[in-house]
């Protein structure tokens, strides 16, 4: 069968927006990877998803970050995506908190409303199995799935999903963050964007080096021109440091659940040994701070082996912070004296805490900002960046003077307040008049048909319209007065609900558990309070702990406007907020520094890892153009080179280089499909038997000639045997179905079959040859590239040359020593029989 | 590689065969050797505790899985791997949370028997430590391959990591279940069926065919004891293994006093240094438990308990009202719940609550006789008054439980371990009716082999490859039998790939190589005269005369002048052209086949002289060495030696030189055609 792929980037290639989703479709059946937005979150960025949405299959995630999880909520609830979701247990915990943390920063700022808290509930919504059973998904619309890393999932359940199977692998770059397997007969092909080959302190590094020979790498190219360079920990607590000894405050903007973890980590190792740093108060802010750790501490299996072995052998998580402060607004901020460090979302400066403190401690010199992800253009974040370059690059010593517009979401104060007051009561009075005018209306049309009945049954006792009206009124203004004192006499239970609250509060009868006298019923009878029965109000909050989130900026402010609010206590009243905008200008004068830990592979290793992989064919995406145009550049020149290609054996198209490393454009579909036709064929165990089978590393070779035999137990196998046996050797239904097999064909395949091609497996390395041909006695030397051989008796010469990774000149004069090194150089490579 | 007796799988429990204790269980198949669990019998100590090792060969072990913490399935690994001669390379598996509990719980273990008195431990703390170096850990449903064995954990109930292994070599598949439970609890989920059947069930068999009273039933039974005590003014006491099960009558009773705020003032203690330890483990692996875990989580983590308090000792506990006291250990031997039981079996108020099982032998078997006294550690008599209840929690599978699993599974082949005899009996009685007796049942191949007894079960080799590009036609059409098939067959951790040669490094991690050759040989003769030698010999060989290279075999050959006494022959390697070339060097340092010969010119010289010496002076032709001019009876003569012409207008004179030239001719060439092409390319002698 020959699997088609195409792939379809939707954004985030040749740009330097952080932003990713691209299609990637087998068979057409259609998996969304990623699902990123920009911090604008600007709907019409998504045009190109909105397209394809409703004919998503299936939707995988990469890392929990807004540029790879962002346009999920807004896409679930109203593209129409209503995709299966899979991810690791941490991109879903985490990418909920990103996206609540998003939300509630928004929202803080200006009437957000292009999704909401329930749309990202919804999206995260898990499914009944969450860590999928194959069976029983088929009929779920978009429920989430969690994966764990190397567990390979077929995605047969799914219409379309035959044969695909999906495995996440660790990326490293971020907790749980994933390299995607996507396999399809012998087409296997890896998604990997955003990945870290370096070991940190959380995370272990990718495992994306374990692959040998995908068929597709779909790769991002963000970071292919960097440099390798040193770890940056020395130079971060130096600036941390400098900032500090000005008694400045530090702000380092980080994003909400993903790198920030590895900052904390790190700043939290070093303020456990530095005693001076001891001292200075490090405060993590952003609203959802305690429970991202929270979360974070229960994942530690997700982690790195030093973090499970540290749990393993002192039982310390990582995640019990001594030293770093979890705060969750800015007034919480006040109770820690300057100088401090604070870690405060987001990532952009667009939104969140991270601006605040930006607008509140920027103009102050002693204070500095530590800037440590990559850019993101269009955001605060990317100018402080840029001035931070071209300060570094002495281009521009000035200080930077900005247009900022701060907005923000304010309770309404003193007149405004009163003015809201007033309305809302017109308002009230309002309704309430329109009720009663309703109840009125009702009783009024009851009475009707009441007086009607008594007509009919008494009509001596009739009575005037207005009358009525009167009496209605009257009764309805004694009801409400009723239900302020005492109750309603009428009711007999209203009213022995209030007598008994009555006996209650002067003591006649107890409010505690009476103790059980006979008869006893032992059945479990629900626990009553004053107020009825004892609920526990934790069940029904979905998701959000009523202590984060939205309640709490009512809770901020009840604080704020204490005084007032008691006044109206007795009304329970929410008070009202609305938004401000102010364009201000601000002069930078802090320090701003540029430290990177974005935990990303810098070029040098991204390249190296590519070779390493050595894929068939490679897709590059994410990343800006020139970054796109050097790496394609740079696989062009050194793994797709002609050369290396013919070597590997790939002729049949090696005609176009250019389509083995393609970098499509915005909503480009390119054909992908290798035209790799595999069949499942069964062996004949005899036949088998006989083969001479050479090893090499874990894998036995051999050459094999058979024949496809007739598939004799119907199940449409095809049975290869071996040509050479004689047809009497086979069943008697093999007889009947081929009575056309002579001897005389036989014989014509046996000479076909004589002979094959000669291949030597394996790579010759010319030092260990070096070694090998010294063992055997033999004088070798290196001599300009080339090992040389002599024989100093004979004087014979043989060179050995490497013209190219898998290919070897011998060079030599007839003689004995070109025989026995010929010889040697064959032994170290393996010829399969 | 593939011979028939690979085909036979043999499985050897040495240890929990037809017993309790010491699971550990043996798997060869394909060459490969697989070790399920390593425990110690809690019954026995020392060395007789261990598994029979001496059955196996340790070093021949390729891996080793342990399902969960507890010490009849885990405490005989550091044995096994600090003091016998396993394999070096042999790779050891578990959970995350099962690694994490298994150092507290065996250094506790190391500890408590190198205190016992009389007792040699079988290993040391530090061995303990050694081992977690070594022991890697698997997460569930990840799959791991070791040298061609797959395997992947599934959860199993039982304890928080408890695993059961699916473990797959050479396409055949054996389920391992160790402990498990069937039945979801407070904070674990059941055991799952896995997503493929496998070939070979290995089941434990601990409750035979017993069948557990519904959860919630024990669960209210519990609930009730408890709280009708301590609601009378008694205090409870929970013989309990520290860590386990514990954790879950923990779970439910802080469910339950959160629930009951009048109970809010009766404490409930829990005395475990070791679990203690280990609560940090339960703390944080709370995403490996069930939903009703996670969605407490997402409020607040519930092993942080509300009404639990932990107390190091007795020196912390002041008795003086109702509680409810978990202590180990779970069956009154000695220790802390003895003593709190002696202290308040008297009372009438006072209960005490059995969860787990109760070996014969001690105090806690004996109490639920309903004896009138019991014998206290010191040795006097006390009266037992308080009330004795059992309540079984022991998330064992019961039959219910095993038949039905089995039925889902549907394997050919089950094996039962970790039984006592009677009971694994009975349940090999009751599947064997189910399955073989019974009209329309499933044939179930049941074995239930003592220690050391081999089971030997027979698989059929089937042998399914991938054929690339191999097949000679499109994808849809099926190829007719009898077409050929030839190409490289790659055999890697029991899989078959079945590629063209020059594809191998497209499908697979192996390189090719190519290996260019230039020999240099001494040559005695002309290029042209190799080469007219080489062209009698084999077909297809090119001379280019202009630059001076012979081409042979389509090119893969080529040997070039490098000067006048040596030539350079360039060829790529492969077994035929390897052959060829030797051929062809031998035919190039060969002498010249007109070595030793006086050359054409010297026999032309010797004619001229005979011809001179008949008819006088003779005149060469400038240009035409073969042709000689003279003067015969005044008449102007020409003679082409090689071909004997003469050209004369005198008729006469014509025929008398032509008569004599073809005596001297006769002379100088007795064999006529001699001569070769290279001698003289065009022209040959009539």
């Amino acid at each position: 069968m020959v699997v088609k792929i195409t792939f379809t980037p939707l954004y985030g290639v040749h740009t330097d927006h952080h932003a990713l989703a691209f299609v990637l479709s087998i068979d057409h059946f259609n998996i969304l990877l990623d699902c990123g937005w920009t911090s604008a979150f600007d709907p019409q960025y998504l045009a190109n998803l909105a397209k394809v949405a409703p004919s998503i299959h299936v939707v995988l995630l990469s890392h929990p970050d807004v540029a790879h999880v962002g346009a999920l909520p807004y896409a679930v609830a109203k593209l129409g995506l209503k995709a299966p979701i899979f991810s690791t247990l941490p991109v879903w915990r985490m990418g909920q908190m990103f996206m609540y943390d998003t939300f509630l920063s928004l929202e803080a700022q200006y009437p957000f409303e292009v999704f909401n808290l329930d749309d990202v509930d919804a999206a995260f919504e898990l499914s009944s199995h969450p860590e999928g059973h194959p069976a029983g998904h088929a009929e779920g619309a978009t429920r989430y799935h969690l994966l764990k890393y190397q567990q390979l999932f077929p995605l047969d359940p799914f219409p379309k999903g035959n044969g695909i199977v999906i495995t996440p692998h660790a990326a490293g770059h971020m907790l749980g963050g994933t390299v995607w397997n996507i396999t399809k007969d012998t087409e296997s092909i890896v998604y990997a964007v955003n990945f870290n080959h370096r070991r940190e302190r959380h995370l272990n590094p990718t495992t994306l080096p374990s692959f040998s020979r995908p068929s597709h790498l779909i790769v991002g190219t963000s970071g292919a021109l960097t440099r390798t360079a040193a770890k940056k920990t020395g130079e971060l607590i130096s600036r941390i440091k400098s900032v500090l000894r000005s008694r400045g405050n530090v702000l380092i903007p980080v994003d909400t659940a993903g790198r920030v973890i590895e900052i904390a980590v790190l700043l939290h190792d070093v303020w456990s040994t530095d005693k001076d740093l001891g001292q200075v108060p490090l405060v993590i802010l952003h609203d959802l701070s305690t429970r991202t750790f929270e979360f974070a501490r229960s994942m530690i299996e997700w982690m790195s082996d030093e973090v499970v072995r540290k749990f393993d052998i002192s039982r310390e998580n990582l995640f019990i912070f001594k030293h770093i402060k979890l705060c969750r607004s800015l007034k919480s901020l006040e109770a820690y004296s300057s100088p401090m460090v604070v870690l405060a979302s987001s990532a952009s400066m667009e939104m969140g805490f991270a601006r605040q403190l930006f607008a509140r401690w920027c103009q102050d010199p002693r204070n500095g900002i530590i800037l440590v992800n990559q850019p993101e253009p269009d955001t605060l974040y990317s100018r402080l960046f840029k001035h931070c370059k071209e300060s570094a690059d002495e281009k521009r010593t000035s200080p930077l003077s900005m247009k900022l517009l701060m907005r923000s979401k304010v309770y309404l104060q003193g007149q405004e307040l009163e003015a809201w007051r007033e309305s809302e009561r017109i308002r009230i009075a309002r309704e309430q008049e329109e009720e009663r005018k309703m109840l009125e209306q009702q009783r009024l049309e009851k009475e009707a048909e009441d007086a009607a009945l008594s007509e009919i049954s008494n009509p001596a006792q009739g009575s005037s319209t207005t009358g009525g009206m009167n009496q209605a009124k009257k009764l309805t203004e004694d009801s409400l007065a009723i239900t302020k004192s005492v109750p309603d006499l009428q009711d007999p239970e209203a009213y022995d609900k209030h007598t008994y609250a009555q006996l209650q509060r002067i003591g006649v009868i107890s409010s505690k558990p009476q103790v059980p006298v006979f008869p006893f019923s032992e059945t479990h009878r629900p626990s009553w309070d004053d107020y009825g029965q004892i609920l526990d109000t934790t069940r029904f909050m979905i998701g959000e702990d009523p202590g984060e989130g939205a309640p709490n900026r009512n809770i901020q402010a009840t604080e704020v406007n204490e005084n007032k609010i008691e006044e109206d206590q007795s009304a329970g009243e929410v008070i009202p907020t609305k938004y401000i905008e102010e364009e201000l200008v601000y002069n930078v004068n802090c320090a701003i520094y540029y430290v990177d830990n974005s935990g990303q592979s810098d070029g040098d290793s991204l390249k190296r890892l590519v070779k390493e992989v050595e894929p068939r064919h490679v897709t590059l995406v994410a990343g800006t153009e020139e970054e796109t145009a050097h790496l394609q550049q740079f696989l062009f020149s050194n793994l797709y080179s002609a050369t290396n290609l013919r070597s590997a054996g790939k002729e049949k198209n090696s005609t176009d280089v250019r389509s083995v490393v393609v970098a499509p454009a915005r909503l480009e579909t390119v054909e992908i499909t290798s035209h790799t036709f595999v069949r499942a064929v069964r062996l004949q165990d005899a036949m088998v038997a006989e083969l001479a089978w050479s090893q090499v590393g874990f894998s036995d070779i051999a050459f094999l000639d058979a024949r496809v035999d007739a598939d004799n137990n119907g199940e449409g196998q095809l049975i290869l045997r071996d040509p050479k046996a004689s047809v009497l050797d086979h069943d008697d239904s093999m007889e009947i179905d081929h009575p056309q097999v002579t001897s005389n064909e036989i014989r014509s395949i046996n000479v076909q079959f004589a002979g094959h091609p000669t291949v030597f497996v394996g790579t010759i390395m010319l030092n260990r040859l070096k070694d090998v041909l010294s063992k055997a006695g033999m004088k070798a030397e290196f001599a300009g590239g080339a090992l040389c051989v002599e024989n100093a008796e004979t004087g014979a010469v043989v060179l050995l040359k490497k013209t190219s990774a898998q290919q070897v000149v011998m060079e030599g004069a007839l003689s004995e020593e070109y025989f026995s090194v010929r010889d040697l150089l064959y032994e170290e490579l393996v010829i399969p029989q | 590689m593939a011979d028939a007796m690979e085909n036979e799988m043999q499985i050897m429990p040495i240890g929990a065969g037809n017993e309790v204790g010491r699971s550990c269980c043996i798997l060869k198949f394909m060459g490969k050797t697989i070790m399920f669990d390593c425990g110690v019998h809690p019954a026995y100590s020392g060395i007789s505790s261990l598994p029979f090792f001496d059955y196996i060969e340790a070093q021949e072990i390729d891996l080793v899985l342990i399902t969960h913490y507890h010490l009849d399935h885990a405490a005989g690994l550091p044995f096994l791997m600090e003091r016998t001669n396993l394999n070096p390379e042999a790779r050891v598996f578990m959970t995350q949370p099962t690694r994490a509990i298994y150092k507290a719980l065996l250094s506790d273990f190391v500890r408590v028997s190198r205190n016992a008195p009389g007792e040699e431990s079988l290993y040391t703390e530090d061995d303990v430590n050694r081992t977690m170096s070594r022991i890697e850990v698997a997460d569930y449903h990840a799959e791991v391959n070791v040298k061609g064995i797959k395997f992947r954990p599934f959860y199993a109930a039982h304890v928080l990591g408890g695993a059961m292994f699916m473990v797959e070599i050479a396409g055949v598949r054996v389920l391992y279940t160790g402990d498990y439970s069937r039945e979801e609890d407070r904070h674990l989920k059941a055991a799952e069926i896995p997503p493929f059947r496998p070939d070979v069930l290995i089941v434990e068999s601990t409750y035979g065919i017993q069948e557990h009273e519904p959860r919630g039933i024990r669960e209210k039974r519990f609930t009730d004891r408890v709280a009708r005590v301590v609601r009378g003014g008694g205090r409870v006491l929970l013989p309990v293994f520290a860590l386990g099960r514990a954790q879950e009558l923990l779970l439910i009773l802080d469910e339950f006093w959160e629930a009951h705020p009048d109970l809010h003032h009766v404490p409930i203690y829990y005395a475990s240094a070791i679990a203690q330890r280990c609560m940090p483990v339960y703390q944080t692996y709370v995403n490996m438990m069930n939903d009703n875990v996670r969605r407490r989580f997402e409020i607040s983590n519930p092993f942080h308990f509300k009404h639990v308090k932990n107390i190091k000792g007795m020196n912390q506990f002041a008795d003086d009202g109702p509680c409810v006291f978990m202590a180990s250990p779970g069956m009154l031997q000695n220790g802390l719940s003895r003593e709190l039981f002696e202290r308040w079996c008297t009372n009438k108020q006072n209960g005490l609550v059995l969860s787990g099982y109760s070996v014969e032998g001690t105090l806690a078997k004996k109490v639920l006789t309903e004896p009138e006294t019991i014998t206290k550690l010191d040795g006097r008599q006390a009266r037992l008054n308080c009330s004795v209840d059992y309540i079984t929690f022991a998330a064992h599978a019961d039959f219910k439980e095993t038949r039905m699993f089995v039925e889902e599974l549907k394997p050919d082949h089950c094996v039962l371990v970790h039984g006592e005899k009677n009971n694994m009996a009975r349940l090999k009685g009751a599947l064997d009716t189910i399955h073989n007796k019974t009209e329309g049942g499933r044939k179930l191949d049941l074995h239930s082999p003592l220690n050391c007894g081999v089971v030997k079960l027979k698989f059929k080799n089937e042998k399914m490859a991938k054929a690339i590009d191999v097949l000679p036609l499109a994808a849809e059409e099926k190829p007719k039998p009898g077409t050929k098939v030839s190409g490289l067959l790659i055999q890697q951790e029991f899989s078959y790939t079945l590629v063209k040669p020059q594809d191998l490094p497209q499908y697979t991690s192996l390189k090719l190589s190519q290996i260019d050759q230039r020999q240099v040989l001494p040559l005695k003769k002309s290029l042209v005269t190799l080469a007219t030698q080489l062209n009698t010999i084999f077909r297809g060989v090119r001379f280019d005369e202009e630059g001076k290279v012979i081409s042979m075999a389509k090119g893969s050959v080529l040997i070039v002048q490098k000067d006048e006494h040596s030539v350079q022959m360039a060829w790529a390697s492969g077994y035929a052209s390897d052959i060829l070339t030797e051929a062809i060097a031998a035919i190039t340092i060969s002498d010249s086949p007109h070595a030793g010969e006086p050359g054409v010119s010297e026999t032309l010289k010797l004619g001229r002289k005979l011809l001179a010496a008949r008819f006088g002076k003779t005149h060469s032709i400038k240009g035409f060495p073969h042709k000689v001019r003279m003067v015969v009876d005044l008449t102007k003569v020409t003679v082409n030696m090689l071909t004997g012409e003469v050209d004369c207008a005198d008729e006469t004179v014509r025929n008398r030189v032509l008569l004599a030239y073809r005596r001297i001719q006769a002379a100088m060439f007795p064999i006529p055609e001699y001569y070769c092409d290279c001698c003289q390319p065009t022209t040959h002698v009539q």
